[in-house]
């Protein structure tokens, strides 16, 4: 095996070196490690003896690092070493400019990197430097592997009852939003996208008879070109500004969990304008996430139909079009995972739709959650959901299930048992469900005293009793850690990052998490933001690695009393013998838990 | 083609300004310049000092060989002429023909052999002059051209006579006499004993105190001539001198280059080893030698303030300096290239007449 | 020649600690500070007073979402 000596020029041993000298030893490398502090003369005349494959040069400290270094590198051209060995340099003083300047044959900056160094001492680095690694080759299915298996009879069948009667309930009715969706299809087939589009003979008409389905606001922008306040169009200069300087972009990074692995790291966006959310994207994206949500502003899906066009507006949500959706894919890597959600509102079949087109990933869709704290009208949004879940099924595309009504002070086994109904719904129209359990300081659980020594149990016990109940992959959102930010982005990077952890260590396949500017209000999220709380988990997870964190006794109790209440829940429900009348009443979380049944949409539904 | 190397005693002594200096000249003369650089030249700002540095503008038409990545920050529009297949840690090295002047990141053959590489290139190319821009403490590479020009000024030492002290040193290596009558036989020391006898000495570099004492035991008796080809520290050329006594009274000592010289340590203690062993009348030669055209001098040095923990520039007394520098160079020129605008580098690298206007 | 300030992308954050008697004082100085840089949409986005000072955190948005940025034209030579 070859020879490698290494050496640190500094007056104590860096742990790069200590560390490179055990790993290339146990891969079976001849390694020669010179003491500390070592001076250059010493290093060259011991490679002279040794005739080493590569010498690897540590140096940490700043102080007349390129007088010594460039010393060096010159004695080793004089002691004609340097057409059989290869010189590597690396450590805290070492820059890729200074390892060039200094004329090293590699330089190594950041962590250390075995199998970087490994290659460079075969030979294969310099070669290899010219086409970057790349860390990401394919998109991770997350239902991969789960069989949807559930283990307690009772409540499958319990399900079995709540999700017949929906079935059965949405036959032979339809909406507006659904109305929408057929002619959004067809049109779609007849490879149009856009209802303005001159070129498309038969775009006119198309629009005609969508529009008859439409809100005022949304047939006066068609109709007579007038934009929403505050909408702006962007103009085809801007978006090709954005889009040639994002060809010059590669994003791809390592992933954050340490060597891969789960869970898959996901980042909402939304800032109101598709080009600032296209450089939010690349930015989470390079420093590690692997999936984005969309987020649209709750106005639009107030309204009857959907605008089109690249089109920002100085708010929360960015508009949903197909353009502006489009857009921001072509922004990203193709490796990156992308959710748009449709979970709530007057437009999610189509929303479905143009998230499949543009080339959405995954989808989002909780009828409880959404006719409630999404403020949609129950009926309206059964209809509308079991047309978008049966969507889902025909695209093949897994949809989550957030549970963030838990955040309004309701139970979490209620906000279960609406989920649990949703799992189900959606295997028996043949979709693939993601749950979405909300780790977080629960509103209803601190009320309850249960969060009151810790936050470990509780959320604990919210992941394993899924695990309990069904075999089904688990997605704590959204994001982990809502309720416990503040201002501070030191505090809120660190309580996200813990929140990861805790996920991660309880194997979820996937987490939601904040940027650092969650818990501000007064304006749109920095891209710096995002940087923030993606370093704190990466270097949270790295802290963790395969260690996991322990709960107390107390995780299995309120696991245990959760499952008995999604139970009860589950029987209520059931008995009512009618979802949309269980959601009226306060089944899935009453106004005393904060929550209300959803207005907009109310009285639209039609019979087909 | 005829290539000049551009040697810098320390950082900021002025290399990448004498460079740009003497390639304006040559352009103006319709002569096809071409410019590498053994180390990174071209940055905005010294990546130690954060000063800013003189910008790396290459006129049109300029041949240039630079590492691949170097291209991202190129301001200049060029050519891609040849692919070299030549690898560094900044990528492939390409040659490149400037299209539009502009700034320029130089990175080029990082190690001698491929400098000697890079040569051919150029010369296939069409190049007529080829500048090699140096880079911090490496000497050794420039050992594959022709001739080169030594930088130095006050960002070695801020003091006059400290700069004198080492550009004297400095100027001695490359005035040292060309062996004529022994030939490097061996890559290995080799003595030639007053009695005729040779012996190759088992040693392949002489950079610490380790192997001294066996070095030492095989010098029985007086010494005729003895070659060093081998990377050496000057203390221990002096220690090995002192030890072998008088068997080395009126030997010749033979070195390499000034350039391996100049790699195995600092050249105001080489003078002292060549004063010393000349006093015991002995001699001290280089199987090769390289022409050292000038002297260029920058006063300007950068001064650390721990008040900002920033760099400043300031400046050492010119006059002094020069009058100084030109003293010990004679009859080498010494330039102030910031001041002296009318000096022809080019006619002087050719061995022309110096021009003292 | 473009400003350096037109390549930030959204928001300026500034960081500080500064001495003062109360919380109120100290919102006055971030206020004062973020005038006196002259910077637009001024916010302090977290203020914790303790003992002797205050940790304080300004922003100012000098790019909204929504708007044009200066950051999407390639640099422009001097």
């Amino acid at each position: 095996m070859k020879k490698v000596l290494l050496a640190a020029l500094d007056p104590v041993h860096d742990n790069a070196v200590k560390l490179l000298n055990r790993k290339l030893s146990e891969l079976g490398y001849q390694t020669i490690i010179l003491p500390p502090g070592v001076h250059e003369n010493e290093v060259i005349e011991r490679a002279v003896q040794e005739q080493p494959a590569a010498i690897l040069i540590s140096r940490t400290l700043g102080y007349q690092v390129a007088e010594i270094l460039g010393r060096l590198v010159d004695l080793a051209e004089a002691a004609g070493l340097r057409e059989h060995t290869l010189l590597g340099v690396g450590g805290m003083a070492i820059t890729r400019e200074l390892g060039a300047e200094l004329g090293f044959d590699a330089t190594f900056t950041g962590e250390l990197d075995i199998e970087e160094v490994v290659a460079f001492i075969e030979g294969k680095y310099l070669a290899e430097n010219r086409q970057k690694i790349r860390f990401r080759h394919e998109k991770p299915d997350i239902t991969g592997g789960y069989t949807y298996q559930f283990k307690d009879p009772r409540i499958e069948h319990l399900l079995d009852q709540i999700t017949d009667q929906i079935l059965e309930w949405v036959k032979g009715k339809t909406t507006p939003a659904i109305e929408r969706a057929k002619i959004r299809l067809a049109f779609l087939e007849e490879e149009g996208g856009n209802f303005l589009d001159s070129n498309h003979k038969r775009a006119g008409e198309y629009l005609e008879r969508y529009l008859k389905w439409c809100g005022p606001q949304v047939q006066a922008f068609y109709r007579e070109g007038k934009l929403p306040e505050g909408v702006r169009r962007l103009n085809a200069a801007e978006v090709a500004k954005l889009m040639a300087r994002l060809k010059q972009t590669d994003c791809d990074s390592p992933r954050l969990p340490p060597g891969g692995g789960k869970p898959l790291v996901f980042v909402q966006y939304g800032t109101g304008c598709p080009l600032m959310d296209s450089i939010h994207i690349k930015t989470v994206e390079a420093w590690g996430a692997d999936g984005v949500l969309h987020f649209d502003p709750s106005w639009g899906a107030q309204q009857e139909g959907l605008l089109e066009g690249w089109l920002s507006h100085q708010h929360d949500g960015t508009i949903l079009t197909l353009e502006n959706l489009r857009l921001i894919r072509s922004a990203m890597q193709p490796t990156t995972l992308w959710n748009v959600r449709g979970h709530r509102g007057l437009n999610t079949p189509e929303v479905q739709i143009l998230a499949a087109t543009a080339g959405a990933d995954l989808l989002k869709i909780n009828i409880p959650y959404g006719a409630t704290a999404g403020g949609s009208d129950p009926a309206r949004l059964t209809v509308d959901g079991v047309y978008s879940l049966r969507l889902a099924a025909q695209y093949g595309l897994p949809f989550d299930i957030p549970g963030n009504d838990e955040l309004s002070g309701v139970p979490p086994h209620k906000t279960f048992a609406g989920m649990l109904v949703m799992v189900m719904l959606g295997l028996k129209l043949g979709a693939k469900p993601i749950p979405k359990p909300l780790l977080c300081y629960s509103p209803y659980m601190q009320i309850e005293g249960q969060m009151e020594d810790n936050y470990v149990d509780m959320n604990t016990a919210k992941l394993e009793v899924w695990r309990e109940i069904v075999d089904a992959p688990l997605w704590p959102g959204e994001p982990v850690g809502f309720m416990t930010h503040t201002a501070d982005r030191i505090q809120s990077a660190v309580t996200t990052a813990a929140h990861v952890a805790l996920a991660a260590s309880l194997g979820v396949d996937a987490v939601t998490m904040a940027s650092s500017d969650e818990a501000y209000s007064k304006g749109a999220i920095s891209a710096a933001a995002r940087v923030d709380t993606l370093r704190a988990v990466r270097d949270m997870l790295r802290f963790m690695g395969n260690s996991r964190f322990q709960a107390t006794p107390r995780a299995a109790l309120i696991q245990e009393q959760l499952r008995n209440e999604v139970i009860a829940v589950l029987e209520k429900v059931a008995q009512r013998g009618d979802f949309v009348a269980a959601i009226h009443e306060g089944l899935f979380g009453n106004q005393q838990d904060g929550l209300y049944a959803g207005r907009v949409g109310r009285d639209t539904v039609m019979i087909a | 083609m005829k290539s000049i190397g551009i040697l810098g005693t320390a950082k900021n002594t002025g290399k990448t300004t004498t460079t740009l200096y003497l390639l304006r000249q040559i352009e103006q003369q319709g002569e096809q310049a071409g410019i590498t650089s053994i180390g990174l030249d071209g940055e905005e700002h010294d990546f130690v000092t954060r000063l800013p540095k003189p910008r790396m503008e290459l006129p049109c038409g300029t041949l240039v060989l630079t590492a691949e990545r170097c291209l991202e920050q190129n301001e200049a529009k060029v050519e891609i002429l040849e692919r070299t297949g030549l690898r560094t840690s900044l990528g492939e090295l390409l040659l490149l023909r400037v299209k539009e002047s502009g700034r320029i990141l130089v990175a080029g053959p990082h190690r001698k052999q491929l400098l000697e590489k890079a040569l051919n290139y150029f010369s296939r190319w069409g190049t007529d002059v080829l500048l090699v821009d140096g880079a911090l403490n490496r000497a050794v590479p420039m050992t594959v051209l022709d001739g080169v020009i030594l930088t130095t000024g006050a960002a070695l030492v801020p003091d006059v006579e400290g700069i004198v002290r080492h550009t004297s040193a400095i100027i001695d290596l490359f005035q040292l006499p060309m062996e004529e009558e022994f030939t490097a036989a061996s890559t290995q020391p080799q003595v030639v004993f007053g009695d005729g006898e040779k012996a190759v000495l088992n040693l392949r570099s002489l950079l610490s105190e380790e192997y001294l004492p066996d070095f030492v035991a095989q010098i029985n008796k007086p010494v005729r001539a003895i070659t060093l080809p081998i990377v050496c520290a000057p203390k221990l050329v002096e220690k090995f001198l002192k030890l072998g006594g008088v068997h080395f009274t009126r030997s010749r000592l033979i070195f390499s280059d000034p350039f391996r010289m100049l790699a195995g340590g600092n050249p105001i203690e080489w003078d002292a080893v060549i004063q010393f062993h000349r006093q015991r009348g002995g001699q001290v030669r280089c199987f090769m030698q390289k022409p050292l055209h000038c002297i260029t001098v920058n006063p300007f040095f950068p001064r650390y303030d721990p008040q900002t923990a920033t760099y400043k520039a300031d400046r050492l007394d010119a006059v002094k300096l020069f009058s100084a520098l030109r003293k010990v160079a004679m009859p080498l020129p010494v330039f102030d290239l910031y001041v002296e605008k009318n000096v022809d580098l080019w006619k002087i690298c050719q061995g022309g007449e110096i021009n003292e206007s | 020649m473009k400003r350096t300030l037109d390549q930030v992308v959204d928001a300026l954050d500034i960081e500080t600690f500064v001495l003062c008697g109360d919380e109120e004082e100290a919102r006055q100085i971030g206020e004062r500070l973020l005038a006196e840089l002259n910077l637009p949409h001024g916010d302090i986005v977290f203020l914790e007073f303790n003992g002797c000072g205050a940790r304080l955190r300004l922003r100012s948005y000098l790019h909204r979402p929504g708007q044009g940025y200066p950051w999407l034209s390639p640099q422009e030579e001097s």
